[in-house]
């Protein structure tokens, strides 16, 4: 039987018997293009949160207070000589701004001034992964012209900095607290199903309790109740983790309900009466069944955070100065009102950068479910 | 009333969604009118040499669409905390006095002239305009004022009227004389007299048996926003006419108003048959409410809007006026140093040294400040009153104007003249010249302006390690007194106040909970022989009612707070004017404020064309 | 993520239920009834706690304020009861609550929170179910559809498009079809609503034309929020049907003839919706819980703008009486779910 129709998937494959689960679903997984394409993606954004300070050519939070460069535009790349047309070293060139008084649009005129680009360039001091540095990719070495690849914000700093650094809050806010919660609702919610009774009783009840707060409110005030003096993107990631330790009633009531209709089946009876263990039959026979639903839920969660926390960011408690997030860059962006649409598109970028990432998401996550489904395989 | 409208913007001004909030609140005018005629019924006509055009071309009909950001909470007078409320639209212009925009002297409006003061002016008898009207047809008498007043002066209504009714705990009382005359008897002398006894009469028929068999419970309970239009009353020009929740209050013209209050060419006011106010909370949306024409005019601060408003007008979009930089706001962002640091010798040491103080303005860029966090659109602050009040604007006020330079000279001067390794200046003990800086998280504006001053202060060799926090957090840490509080400088604002006398009755006397800077105790000490002094002249003022004498107060006064720099004074956003070609019946040209406003609030003299 | 309300679902399955007859619906329905008590309690308090844990009370505000006296603070503190311990708060609350159905007194709107609270939800609701209609009526067919036709061209291309609306914060959408929507206006004269939820002459309007025009104003924003979140749900469904239509007694169903139609929508699509029947519960608070953010960048009067106010100044009793609001809701759309789950799943008991 099949019900693929790309003709790529349709080779068969003869399971090795002594593959390993995990091997053969990697098999299956290098034979997918789009789940290829995701991985891809999901590695280079996550090396480039890594090398964001390098990658980057400027300081997350610099700009001139005496030259300003608020809603600079892109600064297109020239690699001809403007006079003789031929290939040189490539370069930008410097603008000039004035705020015109009777448009109130801050106006940007492109000079002869030449800037050429250098690479591994000397600049802002960083640290990646404790190493400090100063070296970065590329720079102007003028930090009266620099090179504005994705334009400038409000305040005139470098937004493809800015995107830079905050891939590195955007890429991981989610991952441990959707890790603690899927394992959680998983554990809690198979215990309810396995066990019943009291226990039942008194895991669904704590998930009324907890579960009746709303998320937003709770994050809202606990985020208000932290010590004043708390570092806030460290006041970010403890109140989404608080908020882990308790969203996991969702998934907890879909486990115990998926689980309940399949611990009556006859291979969870049979590994019962071999003797398995509870834990044994929880984990190896039970919770298996539900690793689509994990998957696609992983999936569609890790994103989900990405979004959440730029809702935070709207109401102002998401990532905040001095640190940045692609959903706070898009806030501002959204606080710029119609004139971030018409004046500077520019600033929308981070949305793309949240596209792309939730697309790869996706695409390994389907890859990934069909990958570990054995009934995919022909 | 006056203060009142002035308290509560600065209220709201506060909240996480401030900046939108404020737009909202240029007009904080009281009321208008004018009339040195005492004969009896006389009616009050508004003088057509406050306007840019004649009376005799204003048109009868329409409706006023305006729109607010802040939804309105109720229509009890007696518990609305909000500026732009319900009660206040319904009762613009109805007071005993006003303001002329021409000269800033009060006239009499609800008032059939001057009061006669007596008892070393401490006695004001007043008497009240024969022929007034609510909108159920009942005179507007004495019993009306008392009751009111009295309503407010409970303590336990609640009302934010009653530090209006007070100086210093003492109550300020009212009495009747006869139908139409009141007397009211203050404690002591007040600048603020007449804008104190500026308020609006709510009818004693339907407040007053309620306030005497129920109390001030009964009040509270009255005027919900559910409560049906039809039991309303007002005494101004408008009363409501429908509300749908959080959507669209209408207000329609109450018909006995305009029998006492005319234009200059004698025709009743108001000129339209309703006003409108669509509640939006967003402030794109209510832009885009605006530019395609759904409302008639827009309260615009940002840059960015004023750039929208005119590509839109500009293609034809949009029929519209724009007016920028108008006026300054009465606004002003600053920031405090805290005098009182008990366990922090050297830092108490420094924030209490007047060189100090006055090297951190010479710090503050406030031209940056303008051009990066209000966007080109704002202007220099240097003094406790706002620009806009320009009767109590002093040359001789000093101003610490940014000069990196001198503050380097000052700095040296107190022994800070080496710099370690970091760039940070040490004194000789090598202690590095640095202190926390914080303001409510969330707000672009201030984090910016903070963020600003932190650049700055670096360039001279100055730490400033700058976290916002949590608005509750930084009141918390302000509001707080003591010998020792946990803090060293905030950033933050406050706006509001009037050109009577513009100095905030908590701010700048000592010991009051917003005199920020040295607040030990409740009614504590002053430190400094200039805080002396401010303390001295600002009660002075404070009881003086003669508004020329006063104003000779105030201009020692502002210099004193100038020299002290307890606060250092910032940047302040500037009003801005637009409304669309259906509009007419504004204020000539030369007249417009932001404390006077672009035409009389809430739409009385306005005509649709 | 907004998922919406199961309003239709829960009214879909009464028959459902009607059909089980594998436990006794009525001594259930009374034990959890019992078991409300204390998780309406626990539930109530810790919202209590957690705000009073936070800096500052409602009129923190009236603080930075240059005319209010500290006096008249302290005045309306105790006016408001915000002098007394957060426990004895809690009692006279819930007390009021028990004796009277008393939720308290909002403090910015002077008024019963009920009062307050009520209109609001109503509008958000007319808005969830609109979401509700959409939302289901795009993620079910799409994803059944991805499952029966997967990897195809259209299940790809359907996909991309909806990885690329669930990667925009939904009130930035909101914010983007405002944009478009007044330059329609612009170009067109198109009367199309720029928000809110009613027109100008609503007073004046027959019931049809009112019927007519809250819908008119809600469609824009309904459909925006269902297409944003569409993409999640439908993934889901997508997956479960896959799940279930590679199983081996759909193989053995389809190898005994039955019809495809029925092999999907009978025995897969039933199968493959267990975990979303569980979820009802928490779906039924959702319902009032208003459509997020959407609502603010819309104007429209829903119960989000008016929350994140309460939870802006701190307005303790209708943040609370709200809280409570969902916990009941919550409780309710748990047992029904319960209930549900044994109408669908036939190997679920009621214990």
């Amino acid at each position: 039987m099949t019900t693929v129709s790309d003709p790529k998937k349709v080779k068969v494959l003869k399971p090795d018997r002594s593959q390993t689960q995990i091997g053969i679903a990697l098999q299956q997984l290098r034979k997918n293009p789009l789940a290829r394409f995701g991985g891809f993606g999901l590695i280079l954004l996550y090396i480039m949160a890594i090398f964001a300070p390098f990658i980057a050519p400027d300081g997350l939070s610099n700009y001139s207070s005496s030259n300003i460069t608020k809603f600079h535009p892109i600064t297109p790349i020239h690699i001809h000589d403007p006079a003789t047309g031929s290939l040189v070293r490539p370069f930008v060139y410097k603008y000039s701004q004035q705020l015109n008084m009777t448009t109130f649009v801050n106006e940007f005129q492109m000079t002869k001034e030449v800037c050429p680009i250098y690479y591994f360039v000397r600049g802002d001091k960083y640290r990646i992964l404790g190493i400090p540095g100063n070296i970065h990719l590329f720079g102007t070495n003028n930090p009266e012209c620099k090179v504005y690849l994705f334009g400038a914000e409000t305040l005139g700093r470098d937004l493809f900095t800015r995107i830079m650094y905050a891939s590195q809050i955007s890429l991981t806010i989610g991952l441990g607290a959707v890790l603690v919660t899927t394992f959680l609702g998983l554990l809690l919610g198979g215990m309810a199903a396995y066990f019943g009774g009291w226990i039942d009783i008194f895991i669904m009840r704590l998930v009324e309790v907890i579960g009746s707060i709303p998320g937003l409110f709770l994050i809202v005030l606990l985020r208000a109740a932290l010590p004043e003096n708390i570092n806030p993107i460290l006041g970010l990631y403890v109140v989404i983790f608080l908020l882990a330790l308790i969203d996991w009633g969702g998934t907890a009531r879909a486990t115990r309900a998926q689980l309940m209709s399949v611990r009556e089946l006859d291979f969870a009876s049979a590994a019962k009466s071999l003797g398995a263990s509870d834990s044994r039959i929880l984990w190896r026979h039970l919770l298996p069944t539900m690793s689509s639903y994990i998957i696609v839920g992983l999936s569609l969660s890790i994103p989900g955070m990405i979004l959440f926390e730029s809702s935070l960011s709207f109401i102002g408690i998401g990532a905040v100065e001095p640190y940045v997030s692609w959903g706070s860059l898009l806030a501002q962006a959204q606080e710029g009102g119609f004139a971030s649409i018409t004046q500077r598109p520019w600033v929308l970028i981070p949305g793309l950068f949240i596209v792309f990432t939730v697309m790869c998401f996706q695409l390994l996550g389907d890859g990934l479910r069909d990958a570990f489904d054995p009934r995919k395989r022909h | 009333m006056y203060c009142s409208d002035v308290a509560a913007a600065s209220f709201n001004l506060q909240n996480m969604w401030e900046v939108k909030e404020y737009i909202m609140k240029k007009t904080l005018l009281l009321a208008l009118a004018l009339s040195l005629s005492t004969s009896l019924a006389a009616p009050f006509t508004l003088p057509a040499s406050w306007f840019a055009e004649s009376p005799a071309k204003a048109k009868t009909g329409g409706e006023i669409r305006y729109s607010t950001l802040s939804d309105f909470k109720t229509l009890n007078p007696f518990t609305s905390s909000e500026s732009d409320s319900l009660p206040d639209v319904m009762t613009s212009q109805a007071g005993l006095f006003r303001q002329d925009p021409t000269n800033d002297k009060m006239i009499p409006v609800m008032a059939e002239s001057m009061p006669a003061v007596s008892n070393a002016n401490k006695r004001f008898v007043v008497k009240i305009r024969k022929g007034m009207k609510f909108s159920d047809g009942q005179a507007i008498t004495a019993d009306d004022f008392v009751t009111t007043w009295n309503i407010h002066a409970d303590p336990k209504v609640g009302s934010n009227h009653l530090s209006d009714e007070q100086i210093n705990d003492k109550p300020i009382t009212i009495k009747k004389i006869d139908d139409y005359t009141v007397q009211f008897d203050f404690p002591q002398p007040s600048a603020g007299a007449y804008s104190r006894m500026s308020f609006a009469p709510w009818p004693d028929h339907v407040f007053g048996p309620v306030y005497k068999t129920k109390g001030a419970e009964g009040i509270k309970a009255m005027w919900g926003v559910s409560t049906d239009p039809k039991s309303i009353v007002s005494a101004g020009p408008w009363v409501l006419s429908s509300y749908q929740l959080g959507q669209r209050a209408v207000l329609k013209k109450n018909p006995y108003f305009g029998e006492w209050f005319k234009d200059g060419a004698g025709k009743p006011l108001p000129y339209a048959d309703s006003i409108s106010y669509r509640v939006v909370k967003d402030l794109n949306a209510s832009l885009a409410a605006y530019l395609a024409g759904q409302v008639d005019a827009a309260g615009i601060s940002r840059a960015d809007d004023l750039a929208q408003v005119k590509k839109a007008i500009d293609s034809g979009n949009l029929k519209a006026q724009l007016f920028a930089n108008v006026s300054p706001n009465a606004t002003s962002t600053w920031i405090v140093f805290n005098w009182n640091k008990a366990s922090d010798p050297t830092k108490q040491k420094l924030f209490r040294d007047v060189r100090f103080r006055q090297a951190m303005s010479h710090i503050a860029n406030r031209q940056a400040m303008i051009q990066l966090a209000l966007g080109g659109l704002g202007s220099e602050v240097y003094s406790g009153v706002y620009p806009v009040f320009k009767n109590y604007t002093f040359d001789s006020t000093p101003k610490y104007k940014y000069d990196l330079a001198a503050a380097t000279k000052l700095l040296a001067q107190m022994g800070y003249t080496k710099k370690n390794a970091q760039g940070y200046l040490t004194n000789a003990s090598g202690k590095v010249l640095e202190f926390n800086l914080t303001t409510n998280a969330g707000n672009n504006v201030r984090e910016q302006e903070a963020r600003i001053f932190t650049d700055e202060a670096k360039k001279v060799g100055v730490k400033v390690n700058f976290s916002p926090m949590d608005f509750n957090a930084v009141i918390d840490k302000l509001d707080n007194p003591g010998t020792d509080r946990p803090w060293d400088a905030i950033l933050l604002g406050l706006s509001g106040g009037d050109n009577i006398w513009p100095y905030g009755s908590n701010v700048v006397p000592c010991g009051t909970n917003l005199h920020s800077y040295n607040y030990t105790k409740q009614g504590g000490p002053c430190l400094s022989a200039q805080e002396t002094l401010m303390d001295k002249l600002y009660y002075k003022g404070d009881q003086t009612l003669d508004p020329d004498a006063r104003r000779k107060i105030g201009e020692q006064l502002s210099k004193a707070e100038a020299l002290n720099q307890g606060f250092i004074y910032l940047v302040g956003s500037n009003y801005h004017v637009t409304y669309n070609n259906r509009l007419g019946g504004e204020f000539k040209r030369e007249l417009w404020d932001s404390y006077y406003g672009s035409r009389p609030a809430y739409g009385v003299t306005t005509y649709i064309k | 993520m907004i998922e919406g309300g199961s309003l239709v679902r829960a009214t879909l399955s009464i028959w459902w239920v009607a059909t089980g007859g594998r436990g006794f619906v009525i001594p259930f329905i009374i034990r959890r009834l019992v078991q409300f008590i204390p998780t309406i309690l626990l539930s109530s308090f810790l919202i209590f706690i957690v705000i009073s844990l936070a800096p500052g009370d409602f009129l923190s505000t009236a603080k930075l304020n240059p005319n209010i006296s500290p006096e008249i603070i302290a005045q309306q503190r105790e006016n408001l009861g915000l002098d007394k311990p957060v426990l004895i708060q809690y009692f006279l609350w819930m007390k009021n609550i028990i004796l009277h159905a008393d939720f308290g007194i909002s403090f910015a709107y002077t008024q019963p929170v009920w009062n307050v609270m009520i209109p609001r939800i109503i509008n958000s609701l007319w808005l969830v179910l609109f979401i509700t209609i959409l939302y289901y009526g795009m993620a079910v067919p799409l994803g059944v559809f991805g499952a029966v036709r997967q990897n195809s061209f259209a299940d790809k291309a359907i996909n991309v498009v909806m990885y690329f609306l669930l990667g925009f914060p939904s009130f930035f959408l909101a914010l983007l079809a405002i944009f478009f929507i007044l330059q329609l206006r612009f170009k067109y004269h198109w009367q199309i609503p720029l928000g809110g939820m009613t027109s100008d002459n609503f007073v004046n309007m027959s019931f049809w034309q009112r019927v007519g025009d809250v819908a008119k104003h809600l469609i824009i924003p309904a459909f925006i929020v269902a297409i944003h979140s569409v993409a999640t749900l439908s993934r889901v469904i997508r997956g479960q049907m896959l799940e279930v239509l590679h199983s081996d007694y759909i193989r053995t169903a389809r190898a005994k003839g039955v019809t495809e139609h029925t092999a999907i929508w009978k025995h897969t699509f039933k199968n493959g919706i267990l975990p979303f029947v569980a979820n009802i519960g928490g779906e039924l608070p959702a319902l009032i819980g208003g459509a997020g953010f959407v609502e603010v960048v819309f104007a429209y009067p829903g119960i989000t703008p008016m929350l994140l106010d309460a939870l802006n100044s701190k307005d303790l009793y209708l943040i609370a009486g709200f809280n409570l609001m969902t916990t009941i809701l919550l409780i309710i759309g748990n047992i029904l779910a319960d209930i549900l789950l044994v109408a669908v799943d036939p190997r679920v008991r009621l214990e």
